[in-house]
């Protein structure tokens, strides 16, 4: 190995040496090879990120079974084009609606349960794998990267993606999503084996799986479960519980009837009630660890139910976790260990990805790669793959609607109007899908008529523009001449994509003679701002955890939501949000969601940019683990990843 | 002597002391906020407030910077790194203290081991083509930028073999062939910049004093050439080159930073600017620290080996 090692590197001293002479000495020809790896694929990524990986799967006979996630083409070739799709069948929702919707064509009731969780409950694991094209093996070594800095363990006291990513191993929740839904909607069995609905959607009863223990030893039970909801609804003083919100807004009670049966009501009628136990962020915690120190027992410590279990203390740079022999379900996991190496430059993770060191570039999507970047790996290499995966994570451009000239319609809708959405997918280093309040490739996107009929959606942009000009025109007149001079875009920085984003935006201004500043910041001092309200104009992001209006509308547009960053509370909005909550006819509900995206988006003080794409680069021999549109996906888990490697085996451990 | 390396450590405690001072106000004012960093995206106003609380940055400086002061001299755990929970700033120190040792151990070495014998070899052979090529080669090394040459080699090495050194860093006392494979270019490239400075700064001084009257004199006293350029040349001549070699060792830390990040190694550079956008103020504070004392120390260092290559010179 070594002598390799020493050939390899005598060639490379060799080849530096003569590609620094030869660049000193004005020579080209010699960079042509490594610049390429970066620079050629930019053009494709950017206009087309959808064609290349289609390609690349198709080249593949172990990519086939993919065939069968309908959703990815269309989403990524939308992504692609700029364009939303066709809105998908309300079954492709996320929530109760979507899973018991009744069959178009036959009118039969559907069961509560999807496909895939009929699949698990029928044939186990391994019919849900075969129905997807896979034949799992078990056995071998996951090597994952992830890319963020590790603060504490305890998932439920932050929203940053790497704690979750890297603790979710070791959890599991009540309910997951089908390994294979690139929407994570497709909701499965995880502790509770099964669920019952009852009181019109309000109250849904789950049936534990039983002789599960926690990775210490001790018996889990009804009571961790209502333990951890809790503790999320109404934290403890001292402890942050962002999706605190959500869960008080969904659950009234929760109940134990036994120690394996758990009950939780809502006020009435919520489609959230089921898709909320689906989510990754929300793994159930051991009580008899947390309650010791309900704020910080679960910071310093990861102690799951989960399918694999820590090997060691982990370091700031690697995680490693081995299979849970006492795992509850004995057919699960496939895989015998895996290694997380936490990588934050990308470049790096880009040359760990090529050789093998990693199989992934990120759990939650990649993303901090740039679709050139993405391109650029996994071109010329053959079973690495570029997957870009349109997600329910928002760019945003938002302007303060409590300072002026931003506190009067006109000057937001000016901006709005003169803001063409698909060139920063263009011109950016960011490629994503344009789209308004709602996911434009959900169930809840408006149709594309509507869409172009709102403020900044226009295809005319020509009457676009002059639209805005009039508008200012019209506020300059009653107010005077605006000072653009004083007023600055703030960006972060230290987030690859947003100054450069912030950019595009400051010169499709100049378009409508306004002309202003980017003021770039460290993204915690950016985000800092916007929390705070310290800013005119921000360009940052948001990502959400449901393609539902209750999270999505919730989060971003509400009056006091989780991301009201704009300042403007609109009252008919947050009446027909009110009002569409509680509605359970599908058709009814989405009347008002879109009635409440027309609202936010002509009220032009959220703008979405586009809706991200994640640039996901992954060896094709990584089985059962679908980058999803959610970022909170309990994929993350690794319950049904698996490797087409020969050292794994085909049928047994 | 002694009392000169005496006097020079009392010097350094106010030394100390006014970095401290720098570099917690340079913290204080920096903007952004550890609290944001641990709450990710979806902070808000309360439960920023509530972070903010738990790890007394809402206290007034005097007492923030008491606390600190008094975590560092009295030796233990550092205090509590205010970003990763219950996680010391000593147990982080000493988790990637030895990736940077590694690092500065192994560039010194290619450093000292090909700089001196380039420089010489240029000097003794100057105005040949082989002197002509060490000089362009001196020159690139000193114009390089340390992370350019850094992303060069790892894409070269991607690129052609498909090969990139392990992902963790392993013990050269555990395994010495894996952990040359994972050190091997980053010493390399970060100790190009010291080999060119070293070789450049030995063959100058080498030049000089390859002419003056002692050397003649020795060789006419029929020593070898050989014996005349080692013994009684490059001692002299390597005065300088030890000065100038102790303030590189100084700018190596900087290189450092760059190589850990470009490299992905988890030494203390990685640890400083993972810090630094974490806003880990106990961490920061207490590494950059640990660094402006080893550079006090590299200095008096170099200073003492000085006096004991130059008989000639005497600390008063």
């Amino acid at each position: 190995m070594f002598g390799k090692f020493k050939l390899q590197s005598l060639f490379t001293i060799v080849a530096i040496l003569a590609l620094i002479v030869l660049a000193a000495c004005g020579g080209d020809t010699v960079t042509d090879e490594p610049a390429a790896a970066t620079e050629a694929p930019a053009p494709q990524a950017t206009t087309a990120p959808a064609a290349a990986p289609q390609q690349q799967q198709q080249a593949q006979p172990t990519a086939a079974p993919q065939a069968t996630s309908a959703p990815a083409p269309q989403a990524t070739s939308a992504a692609a084009s700029g364009q939303p799709t066709a809105v998908p069948a309300p079954t492709a929702g996320a929530g109760i609606t979507a899973t018991r919707a009744p069959d178009p064509e036959t009118g039969e009731a559907a069961s509560q349960y999807s496909e895939a969780a009929q699949l698990l409950m029928e044939g186990g694991p391994r019919a849900l794998a075969e129905a997807n094209g896979e034949s799992p093996r078990y056995g071998g070594k996951f090597l994952a990267n992830n890319w963020e800095p590790i603060p504490f363990y305890d998932m439920h006291q932050t929203s940053f993606g790497g704690v979750y990513v890297i603790t979710a191993p070791a959890y599991n929740g009540l309910l997951a999503t089908s390994p294979y839904d690139q929407l994570a909607a497709e909701i499965i069995p995880d502790l509770a084996r099964s669920w019952d609905i009852s009181d019109g959607g309000a109250t849904v009863t789950f049936n534990l799986a039983e002789g599960v223990t926690w990775h210490d030893g001790q018996p889990f039970s009804a009571e961790d479960v209502k333990w951890t909801i809790e503790r999320i609804k109404n934290p403890p003083e001292g402890m942050v519980s962002p999706r605190q919100g959500v869960f008080r807004g969904t659950v009234e009670t929760v109940e134990v009837i036994d120690p394996n049966t758990v009950q939780v009501k809502s006020d009435g009628f919520s489609p959230l009630l089921v898709p909320l136990f689906s989510n990754g962020w929300n793994g159930i915690i051991p009580k008899h660890i947390s309650e010791v120190d309900p704020v910080n027992a679960m910071m310093t410590q990861v102690v799951g139910t989960g399918a694999f279990r820590l090997m060691e203390p982990p370091t700031t740079t690697l995680w490693r976790y081995e299979r849970n022999p006492d795992y509850f379900d004995e057919n699960l996991p496939y895989l015998d260990e895996i290694e997380y190496h936490i990588i934050q430059d990308p470049q790096a993770q880009a040359a760990a990805l090529k050789s093998q060191k990693v199989y992934f570039n990120d759990s939650i999507g990649g993303i901090n790669f740039s679709p050139e970047l993405a391109q650029s790996v996994a071109d010329g290499e053959d079973g690495l793959s570029f997957h870009p995966v349109p997600t329910i994570t928002v760019s945003h451009f938002v302007m303060n609607g409590t300072k002026a000239p931003f506190d009067d319609l006109r000057v937001r809708q000016a901006v709005s109007e003169a803001i063409q959405r698909e060139a920063i997918a263009d011109l950016g280093p960011q490629a994503g899908t344009v789209g308004t309040g709602n996911f434009p490739l959900g169930p809840w996107a408006l149709p594309k008529e509507v869409q172009e009929s709102l403020i900044g959606y226009g295809p005319d942009m020509d009457a676009r523009i002059a639209n805005a000009k009039s508008l200012l025109d019209s506020y300059e007149s009653d107010n005077g001449e605006i000072d653009w001079g004083s007023i600055t875009i703030q960006c972060s920085s230290n987030i690859t994509w947003a100054c450069p984003n912030a950019e595009v935006v400051q010169q499709l201004l100049k378009r409508i003679d306004v002309e202003v500043d980017l003021q770039p910041l460290d993204v915690t001092a950016h985000r800092g701002n916007e929390v705070s309200g310290d800013y005119h104009m921000s360009l940052l992001g948001a990502g959400l955890d449901f393609d539902d209006p209750i999270d999505t509308f919730g989060q971003l547009y509400i009056t006091e939501g989780g991301r009201w960053y704009q300042r403007r509370s609109i009252p008919e909005l947050d009446d027909l949000y009110n009002r569409q909550k509680s509605e359970q006819d599908f058709e009814k509900r989405r009347e008002l969601v879109w009635e409440m995206d027309k609202i936010a988006t002509n009220d032009a003080a959220y703008l979405i940019l586009h809706w991200w794409q994640f640039n996901r680069v992954q060896w094709d021999f990584v089985k059962g683990l679908t980058s999803t549109a959610s970022a909170r996906t309990t994929n993350a888990r690794m319950i049904y990843t698996w490797l087409d490697l020969p050292e794994a085996n085909r049928n047994s451990r | 002597m002694k009392q000169y390396i005496a006097r020079r450590m009392a010097m350094a405690v106010p030394t100390l002391i006014g970095v401290s001072f720098i570099i917690f106000i340079i913290m204080a004012i920096m903007p952004g906020d550890v609290a944001l960093a641990r709450l990710g995206e979806a902070a808000n106003p309360e439960t920023l407030q509530m972070v903010r609380d738990q790890l007394g940055l809402n206290d007034p400086w005097y007492q923030r910077y008491g606390r600190w002061v008094k975590d560092m001299i009295t030796f233990g755990d550092l205090g509590e790194s205010v970003f990763r929970q219950g996680i010391t700033v000593a147990s982080l120190i000493g988790e990637h203290f030895p990736v940077t040792l590694n690092l500065a151990v192994y560039t010194m070495i290619v450093a000292v081991l090909l700089g001196v014998p380039l420089g010489t070899l240029s000097a003794v052979r100057h105005n040949t083509w082989l002197d002509y090529f060490l000089r362009v080669f001196s020159i690139v090394g000193l114009s390089v930028p340390v992370f350019w040459l850094g992303v060069m080699i790892i894409l070269a090495q991607v690129t052609w073999f498909n090969w990139s050194p392990e992902v963790q860093w392993v013990s050269p006392f555990e395994d010495f062939w894996t952990n040359m494979e994972r050190m091997f270019w980053p010493a390399i490239t970060l100790g190009y910049f010291q080999v060119a400075f070293i070789a450049r700064m030995t063959r100058s001084s080498l030049l000089e004093i390859l002419y003056e009257d002692y050397m003649r004199t020795a060789r006419a006293k029929g020593l070898h050439e050989r014996t005349v350029t080692v013994r009684h040349g490059l001692r002299n001549a390597v005065i300088p080159v030890v000065t100038v070699g102790g303030l590189q060792f100084i700018a190596l830390l900087g290189g450092v930073v760059v190589t850990e990040k470009v490299f992905n190694l988890p030494g203390w550079g990685t640890l400083l600017v993972a810090g630094v956008f974490n806003r880990d103020y106990a961490l920061v504070q207490t590494l950059v620290f640990i660094f402006a004392a080893i550079v006090i120390v590299a200095n008096l260092i170099t200073d003492m080996l000085y006096a004991w290559l130059d008989p000639r010179i005497r600390y008063q």
